[in-house]
């Protein structure tokens, strides 16, 4: 049966904030519009059953928020944590979730005009998730959609 | 009409909480039938009523590495209409109404393996987990884990 894809969202018409964020050794861009903040790495509590993309919930302000592993969301090989490591707290619509990545860089403004529509030659599973690709300095930077996150968490990967 | 704090308080579901060889987990005292000391060896084969005894170890159930219960524990026993399920656990230290059940939200729970779990009450700023025995002691009842 296919899966159903979300629509692609559409990069930024405007000039947007951005979490720039560190995953393995690849760099990635976070709307700042819906981080509520930023917290250190706590162990969570694991949750039998559970997918290792979800590897445990924690308590943010009292609040049982359950932990994404961007890592493995991306493909990208789980290191251990370190000093470094933060959950993002975030928020899009009734989900609440806590992305782990390995690194906060920076928080930017990204205007139109530095972003380009993701390569073709990406993989599709990883293209998804993606709105747009820019420039930090003279690495690659990857903008992500949070709500083609949220689809992908939800669908059986 | 406006209710005391009195009043909400006692809506607050009662939990046991359950330590397995490993980890802390919660379960509605309303699940659990009976809940008996014993040493692992000495399981009755039926019950007061004559239904046969399913004895197993809850956290090993839900984590295969939390093994390793001490030679005297609990027996979480919950009674079914054909068979009588007794979940060994290291102990049972507290009956307590600490807080709301959360949900553990629609990232989550769609993608858990089995819907045993009503979700987590948090418990010195770490949630712990609230599970669903009865859901549990069915499944185990079942055969079908």
């Amino acid at each position: 049966m296919a899966q159903q894809q979300p629509p692609p969202t559409p990069a930024p018409a405007e000039t947007g904030e951005f979490l720039l964020v560190r995953v393995s050794d690849e760099l990635y861009a976070l709307p700042s519009a819906a981080v509520r903040e930023v917290a250190r790495w706590r162990a969570p509590t694991a949750v039998p059953g559970a997918p290792p993309i979800l590897p445990g919930i924690i308590s943010q302000r009292g609040v049982v928020t359950p932990i994404v592993d961007l890592r493995l969301m991306l493909g990208l090989a789980a290191q251990a944590t370190t000093r470094a490591t933060r959950l993002i707290i975030m928020h899009h619509e009734s989900c609440d979730l806590a992305l782990l990545v390995d690194a906060v860089l920076d928080l930017a403004a990204l205007p139109p005009a530095d972003l380009t529509p993701p390569p073709a030659a990406l993989e599709p599973s990883r293209a998804r998730l993606l709105t747009a690709v820019a420039r930090y300095g003279d690495r690659p930077l990857a903008l992500l959609s949070l709500p083609a996150l949220i689809a992908a968490v939800q669908e059986n990967l | 009409m406006v209710q005391s704090s009195a009043t909400i308080d006692t809506e607050l579901p009662l939990l046991l909480e359950v330590q397995t060889a490993q980890r802390l987990y919660l379960v509605p005292r309303s699940h659990v039938d009976y809940l008996v000391k014993y040493a692992s060896a000495t399981l009755p084969e039926r019950d007061a009523r004559g239904r046969p005894v399913v004895g197993c170890e809850l956290g090993a159930l839900l984590d295969p590495s939390d093994l390793g219960l001490p030679p005297r524990n609990h027996a979480l026993t919950v009674a079914l209409r054909r068979r009588t399920v007794a979940m060994l656990v290291a102990r049972v230290t507290n009956l307590t109404a600490p807080g709301p059940i959360q949900p553990l939200g629609p990232l989550l729970t769609p993608r858990l393996a089995r819907p045993w779990l009503l979700g987590a009450v948090v418990i010195a700023d770490s949630p712990v987990l609230v599970l669903d025995l009865r859901r549990i002691a069915a499944d185990v009842a079942l055969g079908v884990v």
